[in-house]
């Protein structure tokens, strides 16, 4: 895993076309801002891992008439 | 039948295949038969799905061809009494391009269990 340092305000850029700014550190929270091409989907962590785990789950359903 | 290119999230891109077993309920079929999942045409099921938050991306994606909007079914055991559908991961279906991609709800407004129970086709 690569590890940058940044202050807010200061922003990381990813490839040529998503950049990611820090916009407030509050405690143990952190505020980003991120630009990124209308195709790129952005998810939290969570969001992402629990709609991962929906679409497996999807995937062991099967119509009646199969079983 | 029809011939589909799938993008779902965690999944990834793969050629599928989408037909209609049963009335209102649609089976997309991996071409390699890895797996099939069931799908409901989910403004049929729930009228008032409200999906603003993303429209302006499905419209992008679409650049405005036609599209309906799919969820996918689980828990369902052969007995739609029991299944739930995700709505907060809707698939789009682009009919005239043939591609289907999986947006996600930001807001958190609907939940990724809906029961069906007690809910009818119109």
């Amino acid at each position: 895993m690569l590890l940058l340092s940044r202050r807010p305000k200061e922003s990381i850029r990813i490839g040529d076309d998503i950049v990611i700014t820090v916009l407030e550190v509050k405690g143990d929270t952190v505020r980003l801002g991120i630009e990124a091409p209308q195709g790129v989907t952005i998810l939290r962590e969570e969001l992402y891992k629990q709609i991962l785990s929906e679409n497996m789950a999807a995937m062991q359903a099967r119509p009646k008439e199969e079983k | 039948m029809k011939d589909f290119q799938v993008y779902l999230l965690g999944v990834g891109e793969f050629q599928a295949q989408l037909d209609s077993p049963t009335q209102g309920v649609h089976r997309l079929s991996a071409q390699d038969d890895a797996f099939s999942m069931l799908l409901i045409e989910t403004e049929a099921w729930f009228p008032h799905y409200d999906y603003k938050e993303i429209q302006e991306d499905i419209l992008a994606w679409t650049q405005e061809r036609p599209f309906t909007i799919f969820t996918t079914l689980s828990s369902c055991d052969g007995d739609m009494r029991t299944a739930t559908t995700n709505l907060r991961g809707p698939l789009v279906v682009d009919w005239e391009k043939g591609k289907i991609r999986q947006f996600v709800l930001y807001s958190g407004k609907y939940p990724l269990k809906a029961v069906l129970a007690g809910k009818e086709e119109n």
